[in-house]
């Protein structure tokens, strides 16, 4: 070891500012965040239902997903630069007030209730042709999100239940949508809830002085109560989070209940979160999806579209990612409002277009 | 070969004592070390930005495990030549082979990684 010191000495001197320098590039996090093409995954990884398991499924349906950087390093962000495909900017709303860690917990939070949602739309659209198929869902008012002010912002998690609060005259509110209604006389009120572990815990919710609020957001989720629900589903780990594979869980799921092979042999992949309602709402990230989509090649490509005057507008966005990285969009790129939309395509391509009314 | 390697192996363990040849070791580590740090954290932050790009970070993470392999045999060696100025074992045929050996390693986990872990992990 000193031998070695002693022998390169000069070197190390005169590389160490660099060195350093390089090292600082390397670690410290911009106030940035950076979107870059993922890939496709196709949902049979990561859900299978206990049913048709004979049937034989000639392609596939797979979400989409792409890589989002939240506070990139400096490196990072430089060499996102290098390709058109990337798309950086500076950080805002929410994302900027989260922490990494926490912005993960939401985005797993996300994906964790839209698997649900595509399980409860899936079964219950198959249930209209099959009555053995059968459903169960409970209702569970979640934390959602939390302002800075927040009063023991750590002790309360990003998922953890809303059981019920302590408002006015001791009234009990344990439905989430009257706590304004019944919290107007004192400052601080006691809300309960329940963690992942099971375990109960109040905290004393005190309103900030300039807005008036707790700083607490609560949003109603409909779960599948699995024991009573046929036939049964199993999901896998994943490491991709987020709602926007929402719709193409459904139509897998749907899928792997009816008899007839939806696929037909194609490369089914898409993006747009599911609503209980059937709708498919939208996503972020449309121009890097697209890129996905174009690089492995699926021959289908489902996108959210409501409205073709809002500029924002998921395949008004798509199709100006088309023209600007020069992608033909005819004949993959399928602009969508609800799952039946979708099912609506598969089964008719050439119909589905002709009613069609940008 | 095999024969020859032990012989090499023999006249090195001979011509070294065992408090040298760990000297060297460890001092052929940390200045590997040095260099490996920031070009695998780079290489890392390149691999998230271009994740499309995946099988070809992993050739290419491969070829520069292969590099960091040859660097930490040339400072093993040049430690060793400081210590001892007339060096009658045949180092460079020595480390030749046992560079060979731990590429092949990390060729297996490179490929291992590409048809096995990589598409477990990526769902």
């Amino acid at each position: 070891m000193n031998e070695l010191t002693k022998a390169y000495w000069p070197y190390v001197k005169v590389l160490i500012l660099p060195y350093l320098f390089f090292a600082f590039v390397l670690f410290y996090p911009i106030g940035y965040y950076l979107d870059t093409p993922g890939g496709i995954t196709e949902v049979e990884s990561i859900i299978s239902v206990d049913y048709n398991q004979d049937k034989d499924i000639s392609g596939t349906i797979s979400s989409t997903y792409i890589v989002s950087i939240i506070r990139p390093t400096f490196f990072q962000f430089m060499i996102g630069q290098f390709s058109v495909y990337n798309n950086a900017n500076i950080l805002t709303g929410s994302y900027a007030n989260y922490t990494n860690e926490e912005n993960a917990q939401i985005s797993f939070l996300d994906k964790e209730t839209s698997v649900n949602a595509a399980v409860i739309l899936a079964y219950q659209e198959a249930q209209k042709d099959n009555p053995e198929i059968s459903i169960d869902t409970f209702e569970k008012v979640m934390v959602f999100g939390k302002a800075n002010y927040m009063s023991f912002y750590d002790d309360i998690a990003f998922g953890d239940e809303f059981l019920y609060a302590m408002g006015d005259q001791d009234v009990i509110i344990d439905d989430f949508t009257l706590i304004s209604t019944y919290t107007t006389e004192k400052d601080s009120y006691e809300f309960f809830f329940k963690n992942d572990k099971g375990e109960e815990y109040s905290r004393i919710l005190t309103k900030d002085p300039e807005t008036k609020k707790f700083g607490l957001t609560l949003k109603l989720y409909y779960l599948v109560n699995k024991e009573n629900t046929y036939p049964n589903y199993s999901e896998r780990n994943s490491n991709i989070g987020g709602p926007s594979g929402g719709l193409l869980q459904t139509l897998a799921i749907y899928n792997m209940l009816v008899e007839e092979d939806i696929t037909a042999g194609r490369k089914i992949a898409g993006t747009g979160t599911i609503n209980y309602d059937g709708s498919v709402g939208y996503i972020g990230g449309t121009e890097q999806k697209i890129i996905t989509a174009y690089i492995n090649k699926v021959d289908v490509f489902f996108i959210p579209y409501h409205d073709s005057n809002y500029y924002y507008d998921n395949y008004m966005e798509a199709l100006r990612a088309c023209e600007k990285h020069g992608i033909d969009p005819t004949g993959w790129l399928v602009p969508v409002r609800t799952f039946a939309d979708s099912l609506s395509y598969l089964a008719d391509p050439e119909g589905y277009w002709e009613g069609f009314v940008l | 070969m095999m024969k020859k390697y032990l012989e090499i192996t023999k006249s090195y363990k001979e011509e070294f004592t065992t408090k040298e040849i760990l000297s060297a070791i460890y001092g052929a580590f940390i200045f590997t070390l040095l260099i490996a740090l920031p070009a695998l954290a780079a290489i890392g932050q390149i691999i998230s930005v271009y994740l499309y790009y995946l099988t070809f970070w992993v050739v290419l993470l491969i070829i520069v495990m292969i590099l960091l392999n040859m660097l930490f045999h040339h400072f093993l060696k040049k430690a060793l030549v400081l210590k001892k100025s007339e060096i009658k074992t045949d180092l460079n045929t020595l480390f030749l082979i046992d560079q060979i050996i731990i590429d092949i390693i990390f060729v297996i986990i490179g490929l291992l990684f590409i048809f096995v872990f990589i598409p477990i992990l990526m769902v």
